[in-house]
């Protein structure tokens, strides 16, 4: 059937079809296999297995896994299974019931590989001891026994979900899940009380019962099915088997037998998880960044991690200081530097929730490097920086926040291996308790002495330098180490490529300072190098940072190109690059809506960042929802904003669970959605969101946000269109005050408040004053953005009205004359 | 314990290698291929494993070598590949070497992976072999990119950087390479 020969020709048909669209490939594939069935069939199921994945291959080739071979119905001692409910590395588990009819379901797990006769009376001992233990978080055990040389395990049923989703759908606040957390501590310090240690604690091990309370499963199952005599052979268990990434510890990793540090370790990265959202190492995709990861570098500091992560500031909040400490000091690398005991752990967690001192301090994060590779609180800064500066638009912020994260990525790509070389090289290495300033202090003379007579090694190691401190918010010693790695590779013939990424962490260390101008020369210096030499990714990530300092800078002709220069990029690497290509064409639209008026190109591009982030990311995904966000902003200004709205409130509901009520990126779509109801003329739903949002702003991004501007201005404006006009008056007038403050003189949001200042001193009949006032507004925009600008428009479709309100038709006639459809 | 000894020089050539002495070359492949079929050997033989997963393999000679305080990971995804492609060698050789001693076709050496959709069952390691050969003749990137893969546990990233491939390509010819290897595999079986 599979004829030798054909498989190139069905292999190339297959590669080709495969970058085809789906309804493209049948005709493709009919035209090139003729009318060769085979072939034909050949090409079908490589496209079959490529997309269904490797799951079909079983089906194929007609086998099942042998451990999932259903064995409903066998009967293990006194139980008879009943349903199969999933299977994992260490077996399949089967809901089941007792024979012998008294009403009794439980969880019964066959274990896969056969149990050797020699291990059978320890298995049946280890066993034994388990179910001892009785604890209303354990899952207890309640029979074991072996069936053709499998082994088997009844426990406790439960029903639930995992902590992790159980803590996510009750929408749990940070009390609650340390609370739950303290209840898994007392059963698995009970359990060490015991002898027993559990060794593999992940949500997926943690079931919360209807009633809220937590079982764990899966007790001491690991220590029963290992054979101590196994340690005779160093390194001889199954190595890559037993561990679960990003939740074992390093001496899990190495082999190393388990302890009860081992269990402070799983706790605390369940722990991780459930305050901050995300796992511990989440950055280490495969099992061997994990291996790699967790052998070498401390964990990302939980508010730090968090906040990276896109979670709103009250929980960073949260974590930062105690918390922090508290989750550091249970994940140390080295076991010594953990809790000695799970219940030290849970006093510190108690202590917390007490609002008790609590025993972790702050960590020596020095006598490592590993910090090298942490993200630090460059994130916190630009929060702060952009929120003053940016003010046209919602996406900004977050495409920006991105195009940082991404560009640090690439840096700390190349830090893992200097990282190891600083080690080394550092003379304090055994020290314990110097501040990671002190020691980048220290390795920055290291550098030079150590590597006198190899410059190039010690420029890159003083970019790794100028990272970390830019990552800790030391700008000035961050520049100092970037300048001096440049001269090094200037002098000492440094490759372009260097050159040009020492520029792009120079360029995003000015910008950090919000010194735009500088920023952008650096980055157009670096542009030629990285562009020779680069990869397409250290273009983009360059061009993204280079685009949003031109439009900072008013060259935002300038930066269009830029953007049309990315997606060009972009788009010519094909799957890899689609997450850059979002960001371009989302900031591409960004500027040609919102600098150039252009709105019908502007929707054109937001449509098409829409679609990738719907092809690329989860229905939930913040950058997902901000590309809805902007896309539904650029339907208001090309007057579609009845399609608007159910896109603001679907990205709205879905920021609000995923990211927070108060979070950044939800604030920002709430006052979309005023935005587009005002354009709605729908003013009075308009002020019931408006004013409570303004507050809720003004709280937490601040008063001198441009959002809370911006929201402050919208409740104005739909105050006064249902001529609430005192109450919108005085908002508008606190906006006008603030941008005052804030902005250059002239500046456009300045003379567009103006105008709505204006129309509402029109509805309280203050002719004179609303004359002047819009009269300097609708110059004022036409200059900085011409008449078809949609704020200039409003001003003269404000003058119209006032005209004829004062009953000067030839006045109106002309201001109308300079409307447009 | 036997192949204990073995291991230890390995740090130092490579150490020699990656501060540019040539003629540490050979003694590294050497010694890696060594160490390498020593641990596949004692998994079959003293732990009777019936399949083995190449990158365990792997995974067990780099935690030995992290153990060794000279050892520094200067160029990790180049040494991968080089031990990807030594675990391939020593693995055929087993497998060739065992159907020898044993006239009516022994117990092959099966190899087992994820990617490949077998958890539990195993390839034979010389159909595995054979195919990736094959595949070269018509797409040797692809070719050498799974091999990377399976054989040595490399990630995408590791395998651009060890190829000198654009990472767009690497997880296209994975993607295509993969599939067919399991697509043939399928079949044979």
């Amino acid at each position: 059937m599979n004829r030798r020969a054909d498989r190139p020709q069905a292999y190339r048909i297959f590669s080709v079809a495969l970058e085809l669209a789906p309804a493209d490939r049948a005709l493709y594939i009919r035209e090139h296999c003729g009318r060769d069935a085979r072939l034909e069939q050949t090409v079908n199921e490589l496209l079959a297995i490529a997309s269904a994945g490797p799951k079909t291959i079983g089906a194929l080739r007609g086998d099942a896994e042998p451990a999932l071979e259903d064995r409903t119905g066998w009967e293990c001692g006194q139980f008879r299974l009943l349903e199969l409910l999933g299977a994992g590395g260490m077996g399949a588990v089967y809901r089941a019931e007792r024979i012998d009819g008294v009403p009794q379901v439980v969880a019964v797990k066959l274990l896969r590989g056969e149990i050797s006769a020699a291990r059978t009376e320890r298995f049946l001992a280890e066993a034994r001891i388990l179910a001892r233990m009785e604890h209303p978080a354990i899952a207890h055990l309640i029979d074991v026994g072996i069936r053709e040389g499998a082994g088997w395990i009844a426990m406790e049923f439960v029903r639930g979900p995992p902590i992790t989703d159980y803590c996510a759908t009750q929408r749990l606040d940070t009390a609650a899940r340390i609370r739950l957390l303290l209840t898994i501590a007392d059963a698995i310090g009970m359990a060490h009380r015991n002898l027993v240690v559990h060794r593999d604690i992940k949500p997926s091990n943690v079931l919360v019962t209807e009633e809220g309370h937590p079982k764990l499963i899966d007790f001491g199952i690991a220590t029963a099915l290992t054979d101590p005599t196994d340690h005779a052979v160093p390194g001889s268990t199954e190595v890559g088997r037993l561990f679960t990434p990003h939740y074992a510890a390093p001496e899990q990793v190495k082999n190393e037998p388990a302890t009860v540090l081992t269990d402070v370790f799983g706790l605390g990265a369940l722990a991780y998880r459930l305050l901050t959202g995300i796992e511990p190492y989440a950055q280490a995709g495969t099992a061997w960044s994990y291996l790699h990861a967790v052998l070498h570098q401390d964990v990302a500091q939980p508010s730090e991690a968090a906040l990276a992560a896109g979670r709103d500031i009250g929980a960073v909040r949260r974590l930062r200081g105690e918390l922090d400490c508290i989750l550091m000091k249970a994940l140390a690398r080295d076991p010594a530097r953990r809790y000695a005991s799970i219940r030290d752990f849970a006093d510190d967690l108690a202590a917390f929730l007490a609002c008790r001192p609590v025993s972790a301090r702050v960590p020596s994060m020095g006598y490592r490097m590993a910090k090298f590779v942490r993200r630090r609180t460059l994130a916190v800064s630009l929060v702060t920086l952009l929120a003053v500066s940016v003010l046209t638009s919602a996406v900004v912020y977050g495409l920006q926040a991105r195009a940082v994260a991404q560009a640090r990525n690439v840096a700390l790509r190349r830090g893992e291996f200097l990282e190891e070389l600083l080690k080394s090289a550092d003379p304090d290495e055994g020290r314990r308790d110097i501040t990671v300033a002190e020691l980048l202090t220290t390795a920055a003379a290291t550098a030079e002495r150590k590597f006198a007579g190899e410059p190039l090694i010690e420029a890159s190691m003083l970019g790794v330098i100028a990272q970390t401190q830019a990552d800790l918010g030391r700008y000035r010693e961050a520049a100092v180490a970037n300048d001096r790695q440049l001269s090094l590779l200037r002098t000492q013939d440094g490759s372009a490529l260097e050159i040009g990424r020492a520029l792009t962490i120079r360029g995003l260390l000015l910008r950090a300072q919000g010194q735009w101008p500088e920023s952008e020369r650096a980055l157009m210096e670096a542009l030629p190098m990285v562009r020779e030499r680069g990869t397409a990714e250290d273009m983009c990530v360059l061009l993204n940072m280079l685009g949003a300092a031109q439009s900072h800078t008013g060259e935002e002709v300038a930066a269009e190109a830029t953007y049309r220069e990315e997606i060009r990029i972009a788009a010519g690497a094909g799957p890899a690059l689609q997450d850059q290509l979002m960001l371009a064409y989302g900031a591409l639209s960004v500027v040609a809506g919102g600098e150039f008026g252009r709105y019908a190109e502007a929707e054109t591009y937001a449509h098409r960042a829409w679609e990738i982030a719907q092809g690329l990311l989860a229905a939930d995904h913040p950058d997902r929802l901000i590309m809805e966000n902007a896309y539904a902003r650029a339907l208001i200004n090309v007057g579609r904003p009845a399609e608007a709205e159910p896109l603001f409130r679907e990205a709205a509901s879905a920021e609000a669970r995923v990211l927070g009520a108060d979070h950044h990126d939800t604030l920002v779509t709430d006052l979309g959605l005023v935005e587009d109801l005002i354009e709605l003329k729908r003013s009075a739903e308009a002020i019931e969101l408006a004013l409570p949002l303004a507050h809720k702003i003004d709280t937490v991004l601040g008063v001198d946000n441009g959002y809370a501007q911006t929201a402050w201005a919208d409740y104005g404006n739909a105050a006064c269109d249902i001529h609430q006009d005192q109450a919108g008056l005085d908002a508008l007038r606190h906006v006008e005050e603030v941008r005052q403050r804030l902005l250059p003189p002239e500046h456009r949001l300045i003379h567009s408040v103006r105008t709505s200042i204006g129309v509402c001193l029109m509805h309280l009949h203050r002719y004179a004053e609303a004359e002047a006032v819009l009269l300097g507004a609708a110059s004022g925009l036409e200059r900085a953005r011409g008449a078809g600008f949609r704020p200039t428009q409003s001003a003269f479709r404000a003058l119209r009205d006032l005209y004829t309100a004062m009953n000067e038709p030839d006045k109106a006639a002309s201001w109308a004359a300079k409307l447009r459809s | 314990m036997n192949d204990e000894t073995g291991s230890s020089s390995l740090p130092l050539l490579l150490e020699r290698w990656s501060r540019g002495d040539r003629t540490a070359f050979d003694a590294l492949l050497t010694q890696l291929y060594d160490d390498i079929h020593a641990i596949a050997v004692r998994q079959l033989r003293q732990e009777r494993r019936l399949t083995i997963r190449p990158t365990e393999l792997v995974h067990e000679l780099y935690l030995r070598m992290i153990g060794a305080n000279a050892f520094q990971f200067q160029d990790r995804a180049h040494f991968l590949a080089m031990a990807a492609r030594v675990t391939r060698q020593a693995l055929v050789d087993e497998a060739r070497r065992s159907r020898a001693e044993k006239r009516d076709g022994g117990t092959p050496v099966t190899l087992s992976d994820e990617h490949l959709g077998a958890l539990e069952g195993g390839f034979d390691a010389l159909d595995v072999d054979a195919l990736l050969t094959e595949l070269q003749g018509f797409d040797n990137t692809a070719a050498e990119v799974v091999s990377m893969r399976i054989f040595g546990g490399l990630s995408i990233d590791e395998t651009a950087e060890a190829l000198s491939l654009s990472v767009a390509t690497v997880n296209r010819r994975w993607v295509t390479g993969k599939t067919w290897l399991a697509h043939e595999l399928a079949r044979s079986s």
